[in-house]
């Protein structure tokens, strides 16, 4: 009865092809007009459809399919419209259509408008494949296409040096990751004999052991890693700000680099069947979390801190799947789209009107000049510090409650994340006051003004949606989980304790969550002079984080350079040693080709010599043979 | 089947090219688009071959006519799902390559003349059920290679087209020695000569020594043709002196002479070799995956690259034909056909960058995208196929032989996964110092974008490989039973497959 | 049934060449022979002797070997090949060398004269039916050529080549001579059939070799015999340049005269081959395997020495020279396999014969065309720069030519090669033709310089050619491919002749 959601995918799609083939014969607006209305459209489509389900008129998912690929693979283009990937094509077209408005303001008068709107649109497409694949085969698919839509909003700004590098480093290392979901899906193919997730995620406890689940649960995990920036892959993310930065927003931080996380819950079956998978996924996300908070602290590029907080959300999103407490995953993720696009939409918006400027030492006071941004960005920024009632407190608080629930390794992870709340609350805050409050440190003739409504609108709906999103799921209302439920019947998923160890949590997160408030708050209140003279004081490990704890060094030295040398030997050795055999064969026989010819002399006494021998040789060797 | 449509799609090129070889002297720009305009009739031929074409195991359209009665060599053709997909794929890239060559100016009519006899030798090779004329065609598709790179090639071109030649034929020798050996078996049990691959399957007993030193002759000849590592080294020096037809038609449909050879002769004729060696077939594949990829991050020289970047691609080839698996036979059969178009897409363009700028070393280029974004959006297009990126060709025939192998040697699949990193690298850093950043240099800023006419070649690739990503059961359905029943075949034949 | 009109029928073609010469040298004598008259004599001759063939071919069904003039001369079928075969080349070397022959008014008679006498002499030889034939037609034919290669030379070059030519030609012939001398001692008869039968009675009583090197020794064929058998062989294996006895090829073909080189070496390896395969045909047929081993040692020799050899060559005569002593190698593979294998049946003549004609007609036509080329002096490689833009019909006919001597599918060398290397392999000598088989593959570097020269390589060398040239070199071609494509019927036609 709802066979029609491929149209999800088609509009966007539709809209990219159309803006390819026509865009650069489009007048400006037009094209953002074209793929917002398609992007638009798939959301409402997402929402007709989306509706038979909330009515719980469809019990289980529902499998609309389209056209094989490779039969004999069992990989076709099949959707899978169920709970789970209702809430994906939800969020992805819901804040993509946003951003897609947005964007008409913000790429006012780049010379590849429509080319811009091509990708975006295309990229919609492509997640939306993601998320709404009923195979591996087509997950795979989209988890590609999305990578590739990435690289070319990175590299959007071409004729500069950076985009162009970043966006081949965000390619290839989410290629190291993509090599593990490859293996992953061999693996899977070899003991399911097909990709279909209805066959696969059908109690795979059938068909593989607990050893063989933990390998496909590790090799899911890198795959995943590498899409959504965790550790030791996350270094992409950070360069991937050299693109616009809408697309920041929608790619880098509210839709693809969730798709880890995806990743992982929809296969919770099979993580079901390994704690050590679990486990790693938990770990891999909380230190991940930590690490990036730590760095975002003292990042002075307004979109940079954004994008390690980014990491360090999605950490945290790891730490919930990780506990299998894949629907407080999920919330988290669709309530971090939600102030996390806020928060770079407003970034973007305060770039567009420094005209460019990023470095937030240059930026401060713009509260009084741009009012729409800074109170939507305050909300945001209250909301990701997790300050009840907003969105961000209730997700990131249900993940860590389920965590602490889980015992064991969990609760040290719980401790470690509680840490890295009070970091994201303090860096938060700090962003906030160096941007918005505080003495105006801006470049001479800049002069910051609020963006037009294009831009402001979404800011809007955006920072209402980052309030109120929360209560979706709170600890009094389970709607969210309740929905997703049919998607994790199957598996053991963890809940949050009840009763008044619930509350105790609350109360501990939300004392956290002010902790780093008032921190930041009094810090950066304060003189610049005594924080200069703070910062002065521990700049050595200042650096250490700043760089990110060298791991971009380290990768340098440790994995690139030795790479580069090996692939350097190869040539060399294919060169001079394979090459050179080759050669060496034909010279030789040229060689004693020359030297037979000494035996040519040209003199007739030497050639009777010759024939005589050969004579004497031929009667002797005729009488010595015993043939008749 | 009355219509001999097989021998005619042989002769029709071999006709075009006497057609062009009597065009008007004082006309020499008449070559091309002519050489073009014949070379559909082939393509037209293919099509219909296709259609008519039923999705079952053995060969199809058979015709024949004894040439040498007396050692048993016939004129025997027929086509199957293994070698339909690459006469498709040659009738494709051959009207591709002539119009690549429209800025030829020197003897434009022998060229076109040279490419199309390549045409016919090419399909021969695919085409022909008996042992000595699969040789003969397998020989004589040197010749036309030979002049191509000899006299349109660049500077170094004579040790390049001597080195192609001597190599391949040097592996040719020794297959040659084994069809005999096998001619000569079928007289012993039979009491006369036959070299029809039929009755060589069905009457000729092999004991074990013979089949394993056999297989080794046939498939050192494939495995140069291939190239396989070691045997790779005439490759790179080839591609970058031929002309841009010669590449194109070179890494498009030459190298998968060799594979078909391996699928066709070394598995089933061979097939107790087959398997007692697939391991060490795989490992020089997996090498050839890794290290022509690794070689090729490092190249100067673009056309290089592209050339050591064939190499990684065929050895996906090979490892899936040494798989021994379902998946594996039809995704090499696939991966051939597509990294024709895809390699030959990358060639052409490639060669149109050299007509623009007189260089091929990567260092001289930068920033093109400005200047030709066309060029550069197709050549990004191309270069996500070549990687892999699902949705376009590259991917299900990399997919099936991945999946394919990994369910007999594992090992093998995962090394050669690593594959699909290092081509995103080497691809993606190529495109980014040739066509991004603010073009520097003044030529650079000065290149051309695509005219009317290149766009127009690009366009039959574009869509192939596109439709190839998206709808590869347009192939499989045809490939598949044709690669099942070789791999049943071999696998119920003999022991020691262990799935 | 030798009635005196059947023993004139047998020696017809040989005659109308002998009397041609004569006239020729008659007419000669007088002060200023005018070009055409020359023309029109050889013209009238060669068709005299076409026609004494055709007659001779119309007889031959109801006479299926005939012996004339007591058993001196026979006519079979296979006889007929081979005069028809030395006939073709003689025709074709007229048609290539006819501007030398003009361009030595003085000496144009003689000329003539001698390429006739040497035909016939050659024609005699494959013909014979008695070894004093067969010594006498070698004779006749060597000398001519010995003059030939001096007459009208351009440079010292020819004196010395000929000089040469004679001492080992002579030295050859004297070892054949005395071989056949050996051979008489040894079985009293110097007819084929006499030594032919005295083997196989020989063989009928074997007696066994009580003392001396040979204790032990099987055989009944007397010791003379067989050393005789061995002389013979070499005195042959001398005309076809195979190795070791293979020395002088490369001087002569170098310093004759470029456009008399085609006549010179192609009449000389086919006359060669045929005694050979007559030889183990017929008369050395019983004791054939004593000889076979030998045999194939020496082919591989060949192969081998001759291939290498031509590597490292930049005139061209003198490479295809050294390509020459190969190709005699890989005849000799087919002639060693024998005339029939009574267990199998295998059998290595039609592959050799086949070989053996399209071999020498390419061979004869190629010189020609370097002649074109070069003249009558040294054929250096860089003569040829350029000629495949200048004269495509010369430099692609050479190149065809070249592809065939080297073996390459669809050219009639190639079938030569595979029905030899086929019928050697079941003889079992897959060894050496494995061997082969790479040889001719390095030998591809050779034959291709040709080819990069006149195509890959920029120069300005330009020539013509005669009309009368381009329609025989055309006609060489099209034989070339069609033989190379269809050569079924034609084997038959052989296997027809042998009576296999």
């Amino acid at each position: 009865m709802t066979d029609y959601v491929w149209l999800i995918i088609a509009l966007p799609l539709l809209g990219a092809v159309v803006l390819h083939l026509v865009g650069s014969r489009l007048k400006e607006p037009l094209a953002g007009y074209i793929a917002s209305v398609m992007s638009i459209g798939a959301f409402g489509v997402a929402v007709a459809a989306a509706i038979p389900v909330f009515k719980g008129d469809i019990g289980e998912a529902e499998i609309i399919h389209l056209w094989d690929w490779m039969p004999s693979l069992g990989a076709s283009f099949t959707i899978q419209w169920d709970p789970l990937s209702i809430a994906m094509a939800l969020l992805v077209t819901g804040v993509g259509s946003l951003i897609h408005v947005y964007s008409i303001g913000y790429m006012h008068g780049d010379e590849r408008f429509s080319r811009y709107f091509t990708y975006l649109n295309f990229f919609a497409a492509s997640m939306l494949i993601l998320v709404l694949a009923g195979n591996f085969a087509m997950v795979f698919l989209g988890w590609e296409l999305v990578g590739l839509s990435s690289y070319l909003l990175i590299g959007f700004w071409f004729t500069h040096d950076l985009p162009p590098a970043a966006a081949k480093k965000a390619f290839v290392l989410n290629r190291v990751g993509d090599f593990g979901f490859l293996i992953a899906l061999m693996l899977i193919f070899k003991h399911f004999g097909t990709f279909d997730f209805g066959v696969v995620l059908n109690n795979p406890a059938a068909q593989i052991a607990g050893g063989t689940a933990t390998a496909i649960g590790l090799l899911l995990l890198l795959g995943a890693t590498g899409k959504s920036a965790q550790m030791p892959l996350f270094v992409w993310l950070p360069d991937a700000m050299a693109g616009p930065t809408p697309a920041s927003a929608l790619i880098h931080a509210a839709t693809m680099v969730t798709a880890g996380v995806y990743m992982v819950a929809r296969t919770a079956p099979i993580f079901d069947l390994s704690t050590t998978a679990l486990t790693t996924v938990a770990l891999v996300g909380v230190v991940t979390a930590f690490i990036a908070a730590t760095i975002a602290v003292v990042q002075n590029d307004i979109k940079k801190v954004l994008a390690y907080s980014t990491i360090s959300q999605l950490g945290y999103m790891f730490i919930g799947v990780g506990s299998a407490a894949y629907s407080a995953g999920i919330f988290h993720l669709v309530t971090h789209a939600f102030f996390k696009a806020l928060l770079f939409l407003g970034a973007g918006s305060v770039i567009h009107s420094m005209g460019g400027e990023q470095d937030m030492r240059k930026m401060g006071g713009l509260f009084k000049k741009m009012k729409v941004t800074g109170w939507t960005m305050a909300v945001a920024t209250l909301a990701i510090a997790g300050i009840p009632p907003l969105a961000g407190f209730w997700s990131k608080d249900e993940i860590l409650a389920a965590a602490f629930a889980r015992g064991g390794v969990y609760q040290a992870i719980w401790a470690l994340g509680l840490v890295t709340a009070l970091l994201t609350a303090f860096y938060m805050t700090r962003w906030f006051f160096m941007v918005f409050l505080g003495e105006p440190n801006w470049d001479e003739g800049i002069e910051p003004h609020e963006s037009p409504q294009s831009m402001s609108v979404p800011l809007v709906i955006l920072a209402v949606l980052a309030a109120v999103g929360g209560l979706m799921n709170t600890p009094f209302f389970t709607g969210f989980s309740n929905f997703l439920h049919p998607v994790f019947a199957a598996v053991h998923e963890q809940h949050a304790p009840d009763g008044t160890l619930e509350y105790l949590l609350l109360a501990i997160s939300i004392v956290v969550a002010v902790a780093g408030v008032a921190a930041g708050w009094l810090f950066y209140r304060g003189s610049a002079e005594a924080r200069a003279h703070l910062l002065e004081r521990y700049a050595l490990r200042m650096n250490f984080f700043e760089n990110g704890w060298n791991i971009n060094s380290g990768y340098e030295r440790f994995v690139v350079k030795p790479l580069g040398t090996l692939a350097e030997g190869a040539a060399e050795f294919d060169n001079k040693v394979i090459d050179s055999a080759v050669n060496g064969v034909a010279s030789v026989v040229g060689w004693t080709g020359a030297k037979l010819q000494l035996v040519q002399t040209g003199f007739v006494r030497s050639y009777g010599v010759g024939i005589l021998s050969g004579t004497i040789g031929l009667v002797v060797w005729i009488l010595m043979s015993r043939g008749r | 089947m009355d219509f001999p449509i097989l021998s005619v799609l042989i002769a029709a090129p071999l006709v075009a090219a006497v057609i062009v070889g009597f065009l008007p002297k004082n006309r020499p720009n008449l070559a091309v688009p002519v050489g073009m305009a014949l070379s559909a009739v082939p393509v037209g031929l293919v099509a219909w071959l296709f259609t008519a074409f039923e999705n079952i195991g053995p060969a199809q359209f058979s015709e024949g006519k004894v040439l040498i009665p007396q050692l048993g060599v016939w004129w025997h053709l027929a086509v199957d799902g293994v070698s339909l997909p690459l006469v498709l794929l040659t009738a494709v890239l051959v009207p591709l390559s002539i119009g690549i060559s429209s800025r030829v100016s020197d003897n434009p009519k022998l060229l076109v003349a040279m490419i199309l006899f390549l045409e016919a030798g090419m399909f021969g090779v695919f085409l022909a059920f008996n042992l000595i004329l699969f040789f003969v065609f397998f020989e004589a598709v040197l010749i036309p290679m030979y002049f191509i790179i000899g006299i349109w090639g660049s500077e170094n071109r004579i040790y390049a087209a001597i080195k192609f030649f001597l190599f391949t034929a040097f592996g040719s020798a020794f297959m040659l020695s084994g069809i005999l050996y096998l001619g000569a078996q079928h007289l012993a049990t039979t009491g006369f000569w036959s070299f029809e691959y039929s009755d060589i399957f069905n009457s000729v007993e092999l004991s074990a020594g013979a089949e394993a030193w056999l297989f080794w002759a046939f498939a050192l000849a494939f495995a140069i043709k291939v190239p396989l590592f070691p045997f790779h080294t005439w490759l790179p020096d080839a591609h970058v002196q031929a002309p841009t037809a010669g590449s194109v038609l070179l890494a498009g449909v030459m190298l998968k002479l060799g594979t078909y050879g391996l699928i066709r002769y070394n598995l089933v004729l061979f097939p107790q070799a087959s398997v007692d060696y697939m391991g060490i077939v795989a490992v020089l594949a997996v090498i050839g995956i890794v290290y022509g990829a690794a070689v090729a991050i490092v190249q100067p020289d673009i056309k290089k690259l592209v050339a050591y970047s064939s190499v990684s691609h065929l050895g996906f080839i090979v490892l899936g034909i040494f798989s021994m698996t379902r998946s594996g036979a039809a995704g090499a059969v696939l991966q051939g056909v597509n990294h024709g178009l895809i390699t030959g897409g990358l060639f052409m363009l490639v060669g149109l960058l050299y007509e623009r700028r007189h260089t091929k070393k990567i260092a001289d280029f930068g920033g093109l995208a400005k200047p030709a974004p066309i060029l550069a959006g197709v050549f990004l297009f191309l270069s996500f196929a070549s990687v892999g990126l699902p949705g376009l060709a590259g991917f299900p025939g990399e997919f099936l032989i991945l999946i394919g192998s990994f369910g007999t040697l594992p090992w093998a699949a995962v090394i050669g996964a690593t594959g699909v990193i290092l081509a995103a690298v080497y691809l993606l850093w190529a495109y980014q110092r040739v066509f991004t950043g603010e073009p520097t240099v003044e030529e650079n800023r000065a290149v051309r974008d695509l005219s009317a006419g290149e766009k127009l070649l690009f366009v039959p690739l574009i869509v192939l490989v596109l439709v190839l990503g998206l709808f590869p059961r347009i192939l499989l359905d045809k490939i598949e039973p044709s690669t099942d029943a070789i791999v049943e075949y071999v696998v119920s034949s003999t022991s020691g497959v262990s799935e | 049934m030798t009635t005196q009109l059947f023993n004139l029928l047998t020696v017809a073609p040989e005659a109308a060449l002998t009397l041609g010469a004569v006239l020729v040298l008659l007419i000669g004598t007088s002060k200023d022979v005018r070009p055409w008259t020359l023309k029109a004599l050889t013209a009238f001759t060669l068709a005299m002797t076409a026609a004494a063939l055709t007659k001779q071919a119309l007889v031959l069904p109801d006479a299926v070997t005939s012996a004339g003039y007591g058993g001196m001369v026979t006519l079979d079928s296979t006889s007929i090949l081979w005069v028809g075969l030395l006939y073709v080349v003689a025709i074709l070397a007229f048609v290539m060398s006819w501007e030398f022959v003009e361009d030595h008014q003085t000496k144009a008679p003689e000329i003539v004269a001698l390429m006739m006498l040497a035909t016939a002499g050659f024609m005699f030889m494959v013909s014979a039916g008695h070894f004093m034939m067969l010594f006498l037609g070698l004779e006749v034919g060597s000398i001519s050529l010995y003059i030939l290669t001096a007459l009208g030379s351009p440079s010292k070059d020819s004196d010395e080549a000929a000089m040469k030519y004679f001492l080992m030609g002579s030295m050859a012939s004297a070892i054949l001579l005395y071989g056949i001398a050996l051979i008489y001692t040894g079985t009293g008869d110097l007819s084929y059939g006499g030594v032919f039968n005295s083997f196989n009675t020989a063989l009928e009583a074997p007696g066994l070799i009580l003392s001396g090197p040979f204790a032990g020794h099987a055989t009944g064929v007397p010791l003379v015999a067989v050393v005789g058998i061995a002389l013979l062989l070499v005195g042959l294996l001398f005309k076809v340049t195979a190795a070791p006895f293979h020395f002088w090829a490369p001087d002569v073909y170098q310093g004759a005269p470029g456009r008399m080189v085609g006549f010179i070496a192609a009449a000389a390896k086919v006359a060669g081959f045929a005694a050979i395969l007559r030889m183990v045909q017929f008369p050395l047929f019983p004791v054939f395997g004593k000889v076979q081993t030998p045999l194939v040692a020496v082919a591989t020799v060949s192969v081998i020495l001759g291939t290498l050899y031509a590597i490292r060559q930049d005139d061209v005569r003198r490479m295809l020279a050294y390509s020459g002593i190969a190709h005699a190698g890989f005849m000799l593979i087919g002639v060693s396999v024998g005339f029939i294998d009574v267990t199998t049946g295998n059998s290595g003549f039609p592959g050799t014969m086949f070989y053996l004609g399209t071999y020498s007609v390419t061979l004869v036509l190629t010189f020609g065309l370097l002649a074109v080329v070069s003249g009558d002096g040294r054929a250096s490689i860089e003569q040829f720069r350029g000629l495949g833009r200048s004269s495509p019909v010369l430099a692609g006919s050479i190149s065809i030519f070249m592809l065939s001597m080297s073996g390459m599918p669809l050219t009639s060398g190639f079938v030569g090669k595979f029905a030899v290397f086929s019928t050697a392999w079941v003889a079992g000598f897959h060894f050496v033709v494995v061997i082969s088989l790479v040889m001719s593959v390095a030998a591809f570097f050779f034959y291709l310089r040709l080819i990069v020269a006149m195509y890959f390589e920029e120069g300005d060398a330009t020539v013509s050619m005669a009309l009368n040239q381009k329609v025989v070199v055309l006609a060489g071609v099209v034989m070339t491919i069609f033989l190379g494509t269809y050569p079924g019927p034609t084997i038959d036609f052989i296997i027809e002749a042998l009576k296999l």
